[in-house]
């Protein structure tokens, strides 16, 4: 009861099917505006516009997000595209990314983790946000991080999930994915040239026939369709991953 | 294209202030004696010039009476003073608030000074050394200052020019910005996925300077106003948008510490480019002086790729990007 006073626990809502990229199922709890975009009502309190339409568009703007990331993921193996030591070397470089950084976000995390743990124990939300964590997260920030957890056993699991290997491995997926979605569109900006037709034409053509192939639906009917014109840019010479 | 005929008209006000003891059996008025106009390069030039007229009164006739009453014997007019002669030698904007211009008064002994800005009159009152013309501020189109000194002999003027033009400075760099993404895990915990998003990084900046037609003495603090500011990040289709935050900072002219305003999206605000098809703008409305040797600064104050877990908002790269009028 105290518990409860103290901080709002997230309601990961009904985990029902939005979309379907292959055989990856998308479900509400990936994208729910409660879970991924908190502050929506504060959104549309200051733009003043109704509450549940701000969620629903930060709603489809995840769903757009993950669904391409899948797109993305297909295409690069559809075509067999890997990055090169080199170029997983240099994105690290401008990135900032190593093992210190690794052990750097594993302690970060698991910083939070032990500190929701010890308020899902019964300490005050406050006084642990002030003596532990403070200079990790503002207060309304780590509040939310602790409805997170429906219990303490949570928290223990969130700890022990994030490792330094944890963020190595999403680090690094990360930038396969960043590199080859540029070496993608390079790709196709070959193709487009030695067809004689435009970039985009091409790309277009490419993606219709990538989700058709996959199998790309929306499930449920409150979001619009995937948009495929947001996933290819021309590429520059100078552009970056 | 006017000015000389403001200058006249304000001379002529002033002299008619001046006019020598009238001789009870001559009358003598410092008028117009020549009055034409030329019009060169588009522009036309007019041309007044004054001069002494005197003619016998004869107790309130025309010119060129001759009766009335009066000394038959002394005809001689009085001799007017030598004029003064006046020269703009300097402009100051050390106080933007009060432009200043330095004069060289020589000739006769003057006895009234007139200070006009485009043709109006700013004050008069006694000759000094210099003049004040008011705030920069209200300078914001180009200007003609001129000051004009006169005696019961004739009036003198100089002006200088105050020129005003827009630069419109561009900066360019890249930053990268951590995203962290709740994935949620049966039933009902969670992992954190972090990765990184690139983007470009432009700001435009819009100073409006003051430059002029003679040289400067002091501090060039009106040289610059530092007007208004857009910082963007830009990106790619597919990529995730940035949020962010980010301040403009610049050392105003007087003070030697970084005064910072919030940059916000605002109705109107973006960087005119079409590199790449995304943006997001951030916008500053300053309107300060700025010390001449100091760059303003865009300075990203946290960055994260949207994402819905708690990213660290330090973001690497060109977080601080100069701009120099």
């Amino acid at each position: 009861m105290v518990l409860m006073l103290t901080f709002a626990q997230i309601d990961f809502g009904q985990d029902r099917p939005v979309a379907r990229v292959g055989e990856r199922i998308i479900t509400h709890r990936e994208i729910s505006c409660e879970l991924h975009a908190p502050n929506f009502a504060e959104v549309a309190a200051k733009q003043q516009r109704d509450a549940a339409e701000v969620c629903l568009e930060r709603e489809q703007q995840r769903l757009q997000l993950l669904a391409a990331g899948e797109l993305f993921d297909s295409a690069i193996r559809k075509l067999g595209i890997e990055p090169s030591a080199e170029e997983l070397a240099k994105d690290a470089a401008s990135h900032r990314y190593d093992e210190k950084e690794y052990l750097r976000l594993s302690e970060h995390y698991r910083t939070l983790g032990r500190a929701a743990l010890l308020v899902l124990r019964g300490e005050d939300i406050a006084a642990v946000h002030q003596r532990d964590v403070r200079n990790a997260l503002p207060e309304k920030e780590f509040r939310r991080f602790v409805g997170l957890f429906p219990n303490a056993a949570a928290a223990e699991s969130f700890i022990d999930r994030h490792s330094p290997e944890h963020f190595r491995a999403t680090i690094a997926a990360d930038a396969r994915q960043r590199i080859g979605k540029t070496k993608l569109m390079q790709i196709l900006s070959a193709k487009a040239t030695s067809l004689g037709v435009s970039f985009d034409a091409h790309a277009e053509t490419f993606w219709r026939e990538l989700a058709a192939e996959l199998g790309l639906e929306v499930l449920d009917q409150r979001y619009k369709p995937i948009s495929l014109k947001e996933l290819s840019w021309q590429p520059q010479t100078s552009s970056t991953p | 294209m006017f000015k000389r005929i403001y200058h006249a008209v304000a001379v002529l006000f002033v002299v008619c202030l001046f006019v020598p003891p009238v001789q009870a059996y001559e009358e003598c008025h410092y008028m117009i004696v020549e009055d034409y106009s030329v019009i060169a390069g588009g522009v036309e030039w007019r041309h007044i010039e004054y001069g002494w007229v005197c003619w016998e009164s004869g107790g309130g006739g025309n010119p060129g009476d001759t009766g009335g009453g009066g000394d038959p014997g002394d005809t001689t007019p009085p001799q007017p003073p030598t004029p003064p002669t006046v020269r703009v030698v300097s402009a100051s904007d050390e106080n933007p608030g009060q432009v200043t211009l330095n004069f060289e008064i020589g000739g006769g002994p003057a006895n009234m000074m007139i200070l006009m800005k485009n043709g109006q009159v700013v004050s008069q009152g006694a000759p000094a050394s210099h003049g004040f013309y008011g705030s920069l501020d209200n300078m914001v189109f180009d200007s003609i200052l001129s000051v004009s000194v006169c005696n019961a002999g004739g009036c003198a003027e100089d002006y200088a020019e105050v020129r005003r033009r827009t630069s419109r400075p561009r900066a360019e760099g890249a930053i990268t910005a951590q995203w962290a993404d709740l994935i949620p895990m049966d039933p009902y915990s969670f992992v954190i996925k972090v990765g990184y998003e690139n983007y470009t990084r432009i700001l435009d900046g819009e100073f409006y300077l003051a430059d002029y037609s003679v040289g400067t003495v002091g501090m060039r603090n009106g040289y610059a106003k530092h007007v208004q500011t857009a910082d963007a990040l830009l990106w790619e289709n597919g990529k995730r948008e940035p949020e962010w935050e980010a301040q403009y900072q610049m050392v105003p002219y007087w003070g030697w510490w970084h005064v910072a305003e919030g940059a916000y999206q605002t109705p109107g605000c973006y960087v005119a480019t079409n590199r790449l098809p995304n943006q997001s703008a951030l916008c500053t409305t300053i309107g300060e002086f700025g010390h001449a040797w100091y760059p303003g600064t865009g300075v990203i104050s946290r960055a994260n790729a949207v994402g819905s877990g708690f990213a660290n908002p330090n973001p690497e790269g060109q977080t601080s990007l100069d701009l120099w009028p």
